[in-house]
């Protein structure tokens, strides 16, 4: 495993339990990075597997945040009528 | 090669941060040191509401709000990295600018060979001023 997928792995979790889209955003960039190095072919050594993991998982606590700040204020706009 | 997703790139990176920048003149920091995101309809930090402690992002905001007034010491105490996250968002701009006029691609700031090792020394600050703003509310409340 790279260290970047390490990272990102890292980052995900924090992404998920609190960190938001800030740490969603690092990690999936990192993780996104080690995907492309072995789809290029220049880093056989990695693994794609867990770093496409990695990939997912920043991209869940990206969309989670995304989807709760929308349950949110669609409540609030509900709450209003 | 430079194509029309490369142009795409700098012409979201450039609206990104201009509208960043607009938002956190038009948003009046919050006198406690977050939660000015809510004067957007934003819901309040689940973090601070269950464990009563700041999340490492809360600040980031009030910070954009202070540092937008030139108030650097102000955006320094509501989230450190949140200074370094304003001065990048400014540098976007004219970075944006730049590689639209020279026609240069994206990529290769991000493939460069330091891109990487900013992105993890911008990930440990980060964490650093989180722990940096959670001394200083154990100071402050002893």
């Amino acid at each position: 495993m790279g260290d970047n997928t390490k990272w990102a792995l890292g980052l995900g979790i924090a992404a998920l339990f609190c960190c938001g889209p800030v740490t969603g955003i690092i990690g999936t960039f990192l993780a996104k990075k080690d995907m492309d190095e072995v789809a290029a072919g220049r880093a056989p050594q990695l693994d794609e597997s867990m770093a496409k993991v990695a990939f997912y998982l920043n991209i869940i606590g990206l969309a989670l945040f995304v989807v709760g700040i929308c349950l949110y204020m669609g409540l609030a706009g509900l709450r209003h009528f | 090669m430079y194509n029309r997703a490369d142009k795409s790139v700098a012409v979201a990176l450039l609206a990104a941060a201009c509208s960043v920048l607009s938002v956190a003149l038009w948003l009046k920091p919050a006198a406690s040191g977050y939660g000015t995101h809510t004067q957007l309809g934003l819901p309040p930090c689940a973090f601070l509401l269950v464990t009563h402690l700041p999340c490492p992002s809360c600040g980031l905001t009030t910070c954009f709000a202070y540092a937008v007034r030139l108030q650097f010491w102000k955006a320094f105490l509501a989230n450190p990295f949140g200074l370094f996250a304003f001065f990048g968002t400014v540098a976007a701009i004219p970075t944006a600018i730049f590689l639209l006029w020279r026609r240069i691609s994206f990529r290769r700031i991000t493939e460069g060979p330091y891109f990487t090792k900013v992105v993890y020394a911008a990930t440990a600050f980060y964490f650093a001023s989180w722990i940096f703003r959670l001394t200083l509310m154990h100071f402050a409340s002893h």
